[in-house]
Formats: structure tokens, sequence, C-alpha cells
């Protein structure tokens, strides 16, 4: 006879802890869902805000690394990141970053390549376009 | 030249089916994009945890119904390994004809290339013997009676789960698909898993459906198997997706939506895996 199969009536104590958290599992899961579908926010648009990173030194230039947070709960893909250096008002550097998504109140990071120095100008990094998941 | 006992004879016939199965089960990876870089891009100590995991339920795997019988566990530690060798072997050699692993490819990379797609690849060279034999099953009863206790069953809904989840995973639709959808669907496809879960193994009377044990009514069937079984399935997707960086700088909506959609192919592989195994 295998092992664990339960005599007449008696429950083994492995079944009740499985489906106990079992339960448990998904009935945070469907909380959770729940809770967002009565919420029933429209997703709205997203609203990208950069945060910008460390610079560093590489082979060519310069990097900048960036956290593109998402400040909606609408999700943005393909999103499109510009980065300028400007020195006064003319700008001396343009360089462009693509990330595939930020999730609503989500964030993503990323770099962009600059072959002046950033640290040595103006710069400006910003979100310019995304499209709907 | 040494002549082959018949034991050994037998063994290598049991590595050739591994090899076959290794083949079967990792194809649709070893050609799928994001897998090849999935070696570089996951972080190196989750890739590591995961391929340990992976030998673990390779071990338990093959108390089960591995690729020759077993009657200890250091018999199943040998058929892991063995199982692990002929994964990594397989993929080598089809990553290699595909061009994807050349002479001047890096270490890290082609190490790292392997090494994921052994994983999918081991699963397929364990279960080998019990799809692939001709029903030698002088050891089958064994198997068959470790895997049908309660624990058995579990596991095998695991490693079930872990195999269908590994195979969605690594790309993109996941979240997308998450992301598509409205909780509305969500709460839908989670009522349809843990349905899906239960017919598939007590109802529809595919082959390898389950008898009832004693004693066990509907109710309570679903509350014991099908109930955890879908709690495991939703484990499982989660540890997957975090593994493939899949969860960073997600809120928490998002990431039970992903789980959710991870969880619908999690939850049928542990059907399966009940099924065939």
């Amino acid at each position: 006879m295998a092992n664990g199969d339960s005599r007449h009536g008696k429950t083994p104590l492995l079944e009740w802890c499985a489906a106990v958290t079992g339960l448990l599992l998904i009935v945070s899961v469907v909380a959770v869902i729940g809770r967002e579908a009565i919420r029933e926010q429209a997703a709205d648009p997203p609203a990208i805000a950069i945060q910008v990173g460390a610079i560093g030194q590489v082979a060519d230039g310069f990097v900048v690394t960036f956290e593109a947070l998402n400040q909606a709960n609408g999700t943005a893909v393909a999103v499109e990141i510009e980065g300028t250096l400007m020195s006064g008002s003319s700008l001396v550097e343009r360089s462009g970053a693509t990330i595939d998504y930020v999730p609503g109140h989500g964030r993503t990071s990323g770099g962009l390549f600059f072959s002046k120095d950033p640290r040595k100008h103006r710069l400006v990094i910003r979100a310019t376009g995304f499209q709907d998941p | 030249m040494v002549a082959l006992t018949s034991a050994d004879r037998d063994y290598a016939l049991g590595l050739g089916r591994a090899f076959g199965g290794a083949v079967l089960f990792g194809l649709p990876l070893l050609m799928t994009m994001e897998m090849w870089s999935l070696g570089v891009t996951t972080h190196a100590w989750r890739l590591l945890l995961f391929l340990a995991l992976n030998f673990w339920v390779l071990v338990v795997l093959s108390r089960f119904g591995g690729f020759e019988p077993t009657s200890s566990l250091t018999e199943d530690l040998l058929d892991a390994l063995a199982a692990y060798a002929v994964a990594i072997a397989a993929a080598a050699c089809v990553l290699a004809l595909f061009g994807l692993i050349r002479f001047d490819t890096p270490l890290n990379e082609w190490v790292g290339m392997i090494a994921v797609q052994s994983v999918p690849a081991s699963f397929g060279a364990m279960l080998a013997r019990k799809q692939l034999s001709t029903g030698d099953s002088r050891n089958d009863e064994d198997q068959a009676a470790r895997a049908e206790g309660y624990g058995g069953q579990l596991f095998l809904m695991l490693a079930g789960s872990l195999f269908l989840a590994f195979n969605v995973a690594p790309t993109e639709e996941v979240s997308l698909i998450g992301f598509k959808m409205t909780p509305w669907h969500s709460l839908a496809l989670v009522a349809a898993s843990l349905l899906l879960l239960h017919i598939l193994v007590f109802a529809i009377g595919l082959s390898g459906q389950k008898q009832r044990p004693d004693g066990y009514g509907t109710g309570r069937l679903f509350l014991v198997y099908s109930v955890p079984g879908y709690g495991i399935a939703l484990l499982v997707s989660l540890y997957v997706l975090w593994t493939f960086g899949s969860t960073d700088g997600q809120n928490l909506e998002a990431l039970v939506g992903s789980t959710v959609v991870l969880g619908f192919p999690a939850a049928i592989g542990a059907a399966i895996a009940r099924l065939v195994i």
C-alpha cells in the first residue's frame, strides 16, 4: 500500500497543510486582483519621470545611467528616452534609448552614452514617447 | 576490447533514450531567441539556485520514473547526474549545429547558454524511460507505488508546473499578456486554471486518470489535490518569473497579473505530470 493514503475517515496532516496553504495562496491572489477590479480605475496614460543615476566613463566617452519611473497606473511600452547636453541654450549633444516597457507604478533602468562629459554641461533626460501595450 | 555486460548494454540503451528525450523536451527552448541570452542576462546567483533546484527535482523524479529503474538514493543521484550530462551534451550538440555556439564564442556566454538549456533537456532525459521505452516493467510497480502517495502527487505537480512554466517564461509575452488583461480577465483565468487542473486529472477520462481514494467526495478531492496543485503552480510561476528577472521593478498588481498568466500553463503542466508519470 502506498504511503500517505488516508484510511477511511482519517485525514493525514499533510493533506490539511497542503489544502490550507493552497487556499491561502489562491485567496490572496484573488483578493489582490479583486481589489484592482473593484477600484475600476481606467488606465491613466503613463507618466514617466526620469531619475538620473551614476555617470561613468567608458571606452569612447561617458555613460549616464537612469531609472524611468512610471507614476501613473497605465503601462508604457516602447518608451523613447532622449538625453540632451546643453551649454547655455545651445545643444551640445543628443542621445537616445528605447525602454521595452515600464509597468504602471513600476520602474525600469537604462543608460545613455555621450561622447562629451555630461558633468560639464547641463544634462536633461526625458521620455519623449510611448506606445500602449 | 572489453565485452559489454548485459547490464551495461541496458544502461547504454537507457542513455540513448535519454538523449532522445533530452532533444525532444529541449528543442522548443533551444530554438527560442530569449533563451540564448538568458545565460548571461540572468543574475548569476538566481541562475545557480535554479540549477541546484533543478538537480534536486531530477533526483526525486528518478525515484518516480526515471530513465532506468532505481532502487536506492545513490542510484537516483547517479541517474540525475547522468541525465544532466546527457542534457548538456544534447544542448551543446544542437546549439553547435545551429551555429549559435562557435569556437570564438566567449566562455561565459556559451557556458551560460548550455547551462540554461540543459534544464528543460534534463527533464526530457530523465523521463525518457517512462515515455520512450518498450515497457520493460520489472521495477515499474515500485516506482508507480512511490508516486501514488500524496506527497508524491504533490511533487509531480511541482515538477510538471516547473517544466511548463520554464518553457513559457523566458519570453516577453507573459508580462505583455498580463498588461493586456483586465483584472476581470485575471479572475476568470484563475477560475479556469483551477477548473482545468481538476477536470484534466479527475473527470475527462484521459488515460492515466486517477482513481478517487476511498471515501473522497468531489469536494474533498478538489480541496486536497487541485487547490494545493494550483497553489504550487502559482508559487512555481512566481519563482520562475523572479529567476528570469521579470518581477524586478513591478508593482504588486502587475506581479500578480504575470503570475496568474504563467500559472495557467503551470497548472496544465501539473495536471499533465500526474497523468503522464
